[in-house]
């Protein structure tokens, strides 16, 4: 889940709580239909928009503001959305690759600042929501987990110094008084993380200087960690395996929407062996047309980092795999803008470069309350034959 | 000729011959088309009741399981209980919330609050067609100020608040709440609320104190549950309940146990599942009986063809189709008769909305295609496996080794019966079981009476006794289904008796009052103040009737406070007056809190002696008196219990009938009953409880009749020869006439010897079994000759007419 933050904040959680409130089961004899085409909004439940009352206002993206660390490690409660997303690329002592997400989202709930209310401890405006992920390729498993729950310091939360961001057991934290070395532990039903991130590359600043913008009205502020050195344990069952490697982290706070006419997003976490790295995000609109707000970056072995506008990168799909026929089929190009299923094998062109990714694993689903695929992958040279490196892959709107 | 061509040629023959038997194929078709009609029926009204109850579970409680509670319990306890859970020390746990209840007065009333936190337990799971993209409602205003929207979750469910538009708004208490779903409009005000809402709804005082944590915990029989429920929807019931975790310093109870009008509800569905199981059972005897009435019809045809070359694979293949195809007919007749079979029963319940579409789930559409298909095939091979000759010495050891089995199902049944960790589906095994000790025993029983002389009946009543006795093997699925169907119609008869016996005494006892009125809080107050006042004339006193809702040791508990004078107890059949130190407790509390007459027990507070146990049918929740005079009780958040006033009863000088006009004339907003009345909804009402099951065994014992007569026919058929010698030597019409009596009175001894004695078990497990465990209360077993005799005289009558009917059919 990234990238655009309308897509993923905004429309996930309220999706979410949507869910949660009115969306599933029904109540028999509950007795009349909702006034407004049988269903409720958002704003409705979440007590936003009440008859009388003044309209929620969320702070946006500036692009004057100037990214303050290690203050913006932690939370921005006046924007609407904002979270820490690390994906993870490692191997064992053998070099059997292990792939990880740990995903913590931050929604407000109403505008403002935070308050506390002495009177009433279950009060809170912050809802946070955890995504968590383990890829065995040797395995061939793919495990996750998903949690949610209120913004409530026992429960859950998030701090800038010494930063940290926890929901229940899941933590990230900083194990000394700078943002990194980081500390991850966090465990689904049968793995857990214990894993130590140090810096690698240093922070990127995405878009113009930490302000990525999405859209004509649309705005992020967003950086990212993007080749953390990775060094731990995971743990499955009774099983543990020292692992190591490299991440990817990013952060990204907003208040934007999602516009009319996308139907999903691709982004790409690439790790290059030459040193290289390079971010895309591609979002996929109803019409087939380019989104002008595409866009990647490219971080040099060397740390300096370029922004890739929308005409230097093309992501050309080429296979897609469907979990009821459980193997991958020819891509049909005809539905190159609307694909059925989960597209797995990708040709990149990035300027006169070209790159061939493939899913390390094909079922890397994350069934999770909203369904989408994140997981491993491999890039290779444009014949998929010389391997050139690994990444990360999200694939959002698709049929499951 | 190839075998297709005659195949064909034989199915078109086996056509010809169900044409040219018209009463037979018609008979039959019938037959299966009611068995099919209650095996859909059932269906339909245990899934559209398992619907209303789920309807019951408050949207707050669904997801939950259990419920754990300890003393002075606080949000700390929680967040580290939770932080056990997190660290895997709660095995078994899958999620768990925080839970908050009080009362607060809302509109002269006291609204019940319980808030849960809807993060960490969802109200609600299932379907998933939400919107989502409600992105527009975000303002991109720069630089924007705060705005004080309320709590998070401001969405509420209500019950008892009269009729709101799901959507609607309400302010209590300063906070505006959005209505997500209303029930039960005139019924108790209830509010449930995510627990902020119901924090802030409760008032600070005190602030982070919790009623409850909920848990869900994971069943090991979920899978086993859900195809069990699947097939015979509620019949899970009878499964045994997962075991709470163990969880030190806290008690955990089973939500199960502590919902008791859902669990009430299964346990119906259980029994009408059960019963729909005999119907099954019933219905399938009726196939494999028309199989056989067919097969002993074609027996000469089939012997010459197979004489001629014709291959018995053949004969068999083709016999099998036309069976096939009467069935499926029968199959299609009986959806359309059991879908308006259900339609009807649920409306006489009042339980159906006049357009709402009846379920029609996959499983019952494979249990009447198994009906229609696989059961012929199977009745086929019996069939073929009957009419193979066997020798007296075979015969004599079959006895034998049926005898053994039948005292071991007997013992079997017993211990099924008593041993009470069986929970319901140990009442229901051990009913299966004393019905496997009938089907058993159906042959020894032949020939004992066979045995017999029969001295003193005229000579065509005995050749018609003798005849029937004589041919078990044409007769047993027939006898078996008939003795099954009149035994559970004795057995469910005797039961229904027995409770409605107990509940009119129960009405008698409780009903004491001459009026009683209802009405809103406010009204009743001022009508009570009149009524003092002397200010409406002919009534001669009032009793209030005040209700409140508590929690004793985590076990939920309706209290009642009225004046429990000698006449006041007298209603619970205690003879003196209740001292104010003490407390009545119904059955079903007195079981759940493990407390007998004598003992002692803390509610809200204060302690109170339990001065007796008193019985009740109806009584789900668990319920409670005390005097107007008891010590002031608290609730679980330490605040003074509220009570309300819920109903006054007024004694009148002169006619009841009279006074009640009167007050419905000077107060139309009060409801007024006389005891009458109130006496007369009570029964009807408990009638229509039961009118489901009247009807499904009246449709057992019309498909047994059918049965009857197609075995009565096969018997015939196969005896032609016989009775053509007969009416050659001169037997009469009338004579013909004591023959089937004869038949019946055979019938009849053997339904009144196999079918009395497991009609009897049946009620004894309903009552003294399976009444206490799925409802929690016992009812004494009370015999009517009614419950018996109408039975066995419908059996002795459809025997006669089967077989005067049969000996038509013969004829022609």
């Amino acid at each position: 889940m990234k990238r655009t933050e309308a897509l993923r904040g905004g429309r996930l959680l309220a999706r979410l709580l949507v869910l949660l409130l009115v969306g599933c089961g029904e109540a028999p004899r509950m007795a009349p239909e909702p006034a407004a085409g049988g269903r409720f909004s958002v704003a409705e439940l979440l007590g936003e928009q009440g008859e009388g009352a003044d309209p929620p206002s969320y702070a946006v993206a500036d692009p004057g503001y100037r990214l303050q660390f290690p203050l913006d490690h932690g939370p921005h409660p006046r924007f609407k959305s904002e979270w820490w997303y690390l994906t993870l690329n490692l191997s064992d002592a053998d070099g059997a690759e292990f792939g990880g997400q740990f995903t913590i989202f931050r929604q407000a709930l109403r505008a403002g600042a935070p308050r506390s209310d002495r009177d009433n401890p279950w009060a809170t405006a912050q809802v946070y929501l955890g995504h968590l992920a383990m890829t065995d390729v040797a395995a061939g498993q793919h495990r996750f987990a998903e949690r949610l729950s209120r913004g409530l310091p026992p429960l859950a939360g998030s701090r800038s110094a010494p930063f940290a961001v926890w929901l229940d057991d899941w933590r990230l934290e900083s194990t000394g008084t700078t943002f990194l070395p980081a500390r991850l532990e966090a465990g689904g039903e049968d793995f857990r993380w214990s894993l130590t991130l140090n810096e690698g590359k240093p922070r990127v600043l995405q878009g113009q200087a930490g302000f990525s913008p999405k859209g004509p009205e649309q705005a992020s502020h967003y950086y990212s960690y993007p080749r953390l050195q990775v060094s731990g344990t995971l743990q499955q069952g009774t099983r543990e395996t020292v692992v190591t490697g490299t991440g990817w982290l990013d952060r990204e706070w907003s208040t934007s929407v999602l516009s009319a006419g996308q139907v999903g997003w691709d982004w790409f976490a690439l790790q290059l062996d030459d040193g290289r790295d390079l971010m895309l995000f591609n979002l996929r609109r109803e019409d087939c047309s380019r989104d002008p707000y595409d866009h990647g970056l490219l971080v040099a072995a060397d740390g300096r980092s370029e922004y890739l506008a929308a005409e230097r990168f093309e992501l050309t799909p080429l296979r897609q795999w469907s979990a009821g026929w459980g193997r991958h089929s020819a891509w049909r190009p005809l539905d190159a803008c609307r694909a059925e299923h989960w597209p797995l094998e990708w040709r990149v062109t990035v300027d006169d470069e070209r790159f061939l990714v493939r899913a390390a694993l094909s079922d890397q689903r994350m069934l999770t309350t909203v369904h989408y695929w994140e997981g491993l992958v491999r890039v290779f040279d444009e014949h998929g034959d010389v391997p050139l490196g690994r990444g990360y892959l999200e694939l959002t709107g698709y049929a499951d | 000729m190839p075998n297709a061509s005659l195949f064909a040629l034989l199915l078109r023959a086996q056509l010809r011959f169900a044409r040219a038997t018209p009463l037979t194929s018609l008979s039959a078709l019938l037959g299966l088309a009611l068995g099919i009609a209650s095996i859909v029926a059932v269906h339909q009204i245990c899934e559209q009741i398992v619907r209303s109850l789920d309807a019951v579970v408050p949207v707050d409680l669904r997801a939950a399981t259990h419920r754990a509670t300890r003393a002075e319990l606080r949000a700390d306890d929680y967040f580290e209980l939770r932080r056990q859970w997190r660290a895997g020390d709660l095995a078994g746990v899958r999620s768990l919330a925080p839970q908050l209840e009080g009362r607060r007065s809302y509109q002269g009333r006291s609204l019940a609050i319980s808030g849960i936190d809807w993060l960490a337990m969802p109200p609600i799971s299932g379907r998933a067609d939400a919107q989502a993209d409600d992105a527009s409602q975000n303002n991109p205003a720069p630089n924007a100020s705060a705005t004080d929207a309320g709590p998070i979750f401001n969405g509420v469910y209500v019950f008892g608040l009269g009729e709101q538009a799901a959507g609607a708004r309400l302010t209590i208490a300063g906070q505006r709440l959005t209505v997500l779903g209303t029930a039960d409009p005139q019924g108790a005000a209830r509010l449930i609320a995510d627990i902020e809402v119901a924090q802030a709804l409760l008032g600070p005082t005190p602030a982070d104190r919790l009623s409850a944590v909920l848990l869900q915990v994971a069943d090991p029989l979920e899978g086993v549950r859900r195809a069990l429920n699947r097939f015979l929807p509620g019949f899970d019931a009878g499964l045994p309940l997962p075991a709470p975790p163990a969880i030190p310093g806290w008690q955990v109870q089973d939500l199960a146990v502590l919902l008791p009008e859902q669990r009430f509800g299964r346990s119906v569905l259980f029994n009408l599942g059960a019963l729909g199981t005999l119907s099954i059972l019933v219905a399938w005897f009726l196939m494999y009986q028309t199989a056989l009435l067919w097969f002993r019809r074609q027996e000469p045809v089939f012997a010459l063809l197979r004489q001629q070359g014709t291959p018995q694979p053949l004969l068999f293949a083709s016999f099998s189709a036309a069976l096939l195809l009467l069935s499926t007919l029968a199959a299609a007749l009986g959806v359309v008769l059991g879908g308006l079979l259900a339609r009807g029963l649920l409306r006489a319940l009042g339980d159906l909305e006049p357009d709402i579409a009846l379920p029609w789930p996959p499983a019952l559409a494979l249990k009447v295609i198994a009906s229609a298909v696989l059961v012929p095939l199977l009745s086929v091979l019996l069939v073929a496996r009957a009419v193979r000759p066997v020798t007296a010495q075979a015969e004599r050891r079959a006895v034998r080794v049926r005898l053994l089995v039948a005292v071991a199902l007997t013992l079997l049944a017993l211990a099924l019966a008593l041993l009470p960790q069986g929970g319901l589906l140990g009442g229901f095994a051990a009913i299966l079981t004393g019905c496997g000790v009938l089907v058993v025993l159906l042959t020894p029983v032949l020939q004992v009476l066979r045995a017999r002389r029969w001295q003193g009946l005229d000579l065509h009543l005995r050749m018609g006794v003798r005849e029937l006795l004589w041919h078990p093997r044409d007769l047993a699925a027939a006898l078996a289904a008939l003795a099954l169907a009149v035994a559970t119609s004795i057995g469910i008869a005797t039961m229904v008796q027995s409770f409605r016996a107990d509940f009119e005494l129960m009405l008698d006892q409780r009903l004491a009052d001459d009026l009683r009125v209802e009405g809103s809080v406010l009204d009743l107050q001022l009508f009570a103040t009149a009524v003092e006042r002397g200010a409406v004339p002919d009534a001669a006193g009032q009793r209030r009737y005040e209700q409140a809702s508590v929690r004793v040791e985590g076990v939920p508990l309706t209290l009642t406070r009225s004046r429990l004078d000698a006449r006041g107890a007298s209603r619970f059949a205690v003879a003196d007056a209740l001292p104010t130190d003490a407390v009545l407790l119904s059955e079903a509390a007195g079981r759940r809190l493990g407390r007998g007459a004598g003992d002692t027990v803390e509610i809200g507070g204060a302690r109170l002696q339990v001065a007796a146990l008193y019985p009740g049918y109806g009584d789900l929740e668990g319920t409670g008196q005390i005097d107007t005079q008891a010590p002031e009780l608290r609730d679980t958040l330490g605040q003074t219990l509220s009570f309300e006033l819920v109903r006054l009863g007024v004694d009148a000088v002169g006619e009841p009938r009279d006074l009640a006009d009167a007050i419905s004339e000077d107060w139309p907003t009060l409801r007024v009953a006389t005891r009458a009345m109130v006496r007369d909804r009570a029964v009807l009402i408990f009638d229509r409880t039961f009118a489901i099951t009247r009807a499904l065994t009246a449709v057992a014992l019309l498909v047994a009749a059918v049965g009857l007569y197609s075995a009565l026919v096969a018997l015939g058929l196969s005896q032609s020869r016989a009775h053509r010698l007969l009416t050659f030597m001169g037997q009469q019409r009338a004579e013909r006439l004591r023959f089937a009596l004869g038949r019946a009175l055979a019938v009849t001894c053997v339904t009144l010897l196999l079918a009395v004695p497991l009609g009897f078990f049946i009620a004894a497990v309903l009552c003294y079994v399976v009444n206490p465990r799925g409802f929690g209360w016992s009812v004494p077993l009370t015999w009517q000759p009614a419950a018996v005799l109408w039975p066995l005289l419908w059996a002795f009558l459809a025997a006669v007419l089967a077989g005067l009917l049969g000996d038509r059919n013969e004829a022609h």
